[in-house]
């Protein structure tokens, strides 16, 4: 029984760090378009985006180092959520504007629970897609693999929704975690360490 | 309730979208669009991205909703080749297919009358460095004259306008140099 829960616990956060780590690549990919396109425009728009997306790179990643330490069982991760739990009565909600008032979609500020929440949201996406390529093909022509396949997607699509619902934890203290993180990023990339999750795209 | 018609969704979609329209009923929208797959109403535009276009017999995609659509599958997209010279203004032999060079290796795309290219990673940071970036076509962003040039002759396969239909006047040889130079470290060995 306890074997098989703390499977289901890694199996869930491999999921999530899968999460982050296919929406960091998408995101590092716009921000190398952006960036491109500032450099050669110069433009404000582009600069506001740039940073905007920076930001949000910065965070998921320092996410997906507190997920590697929690998969890991790293001595850092009980101090890291005592702060969070202590730190969290200092964060103010973010208030959401309406959309209107926004001025474009691509400079929207999110908070970390949003940014998170639309990893794990844009991975379930992505297993659907491939769900649908193959229940597709299996119509067509069956075969167990496949099939066997099929299911091992539905069940990965089901612990995704799974962990979104009722994993995370409050958007608080994410926000503080991310925070938190992010700020001993910059401090171990001034030191010159190696950053977890390195850009895959461009530096 | 009746799941949305598919009247009620753009010409181009996602997953995403068709969830957003009614949320409660979210967990059947992968059964609703593989229906549509079936039936043909609907294609994946690169499979396996959740992105998808109505298919309308008679009317095909206009390029805003081909570029709309590319740029939902793909984040890290920019236009190459002969078609950036085109809708530059540059050169007066239209391109019979949109090329793009992207980041993924994953390049089959069902979209009629496009071309994907692989590009290395490092390539977009030569293009920052290069200020390689002439404006956007319908919010794909596209190489300038110079880049175009030097990137169809490090990576081949792409197609380009006879030189007698390109106004050299344009472009600059300095440029040219530069781009090359900036290139010539991501040349296929």
């Amino acid at each position: 029984m306890g074997t098989q829960k703390g499977a289901g616990k890694w199996r869930q956060q491999e999921l999530g760090l899968e999460a982050v780590e296919t929406r960091l690549q998408a995101l590092q990919e716009y921000l190398a378009v952006y960036r491109a396109s500032f450099a050669s425009s110069g433009s404000a728009d582009s600069h506001a985006r740039v940073r905007v997306l920076r930001r949000d790179v910065s965070r998921l990643r320092a996410w997906g180092w507190y997920l590697m330490g929690c998969r890991d069982d790293a001595r850092w991760v009980p101090a890291v959520q005592w702060l969070a739990r202590v730190l969290s009565v200092l964060v103010v909600q973010q208030r959401q504007r309406p959309r209107r008032r926004q001025r474009s979609r691509a400079m929207r500020h999110l908070s970390s629970y949003s940014l998170v929440e639309r990893a794990y949201v844009a991975l379930e996406d992505d297993i659907q897609g491939q769900l649908l390529t193959l229940r597709l093909a299996q119509r067509q022509r069956p075969n167990e693999v496949r099939s066997r396949q099929i299911t091992a997607m539905e069940r990965q699509v089901e612990e995704g929704v799974l962990l979104r619902l009722f994993s995370l934890p409050q958007a608080r203290q994410m926000t503080v975690i991310c925070h938190l993180l992010r700020g001993c990023m910059v401090l171990r990339s001034c030191l010159g360490l190696r950053l977890p999750l390195a850009d895959r795209v461009e530096p | 309730m009746l799941y949305p018609a598919l009247d009620s969704l753009p010409r181009v979609f996602t997953l995403s979208d068709l969830k957003q329209l009614h949320p409660e009923e979210s967990e059947r929208a992968l059964e609703v669009v593989l229906r549509w797959l079936e039936s043909g109403v609907v294609k994946q535009v690169a499979p396996p991205r959740p992105v998808f276009y109505k298919v309308v017999l008679g009317e095909p995609l206009s390029d805003e909703e081909r570029c709309r659509a590319l740029l939902r599958a793909f984040p890290s997209l920019v236009m190459v080749a002969g078609s950036a010279l085109w809708r530059q203004g540059l050169s007066r032999e239209q391109d019979s297919v949109l090329e793009c060079g992207v980041a993924e290796t994953e390049l089959s795309c069902h979209l009629p009358d496009v071309r994907l290219h692989w590009r290395p990673p490092a390539w977009w940071s030569v293009i920052r460095r290069a200020g390689g970036i002439a404006g956007d076509y319908h919010g794909v962003p596209m190489l300038n004259a110079e880049l175009v040039l030097a990137d169809a002759s490090t990576f081949a396969g792409v197609w380009m306008p006879d030189r007698e239909s390109m106004d050299w006047d344009r472009l600059s040889t300095a440029r040219l140099s530069k781009a090359s130079d900036y290139l010539r470290e991501l040349r296929p060995r």
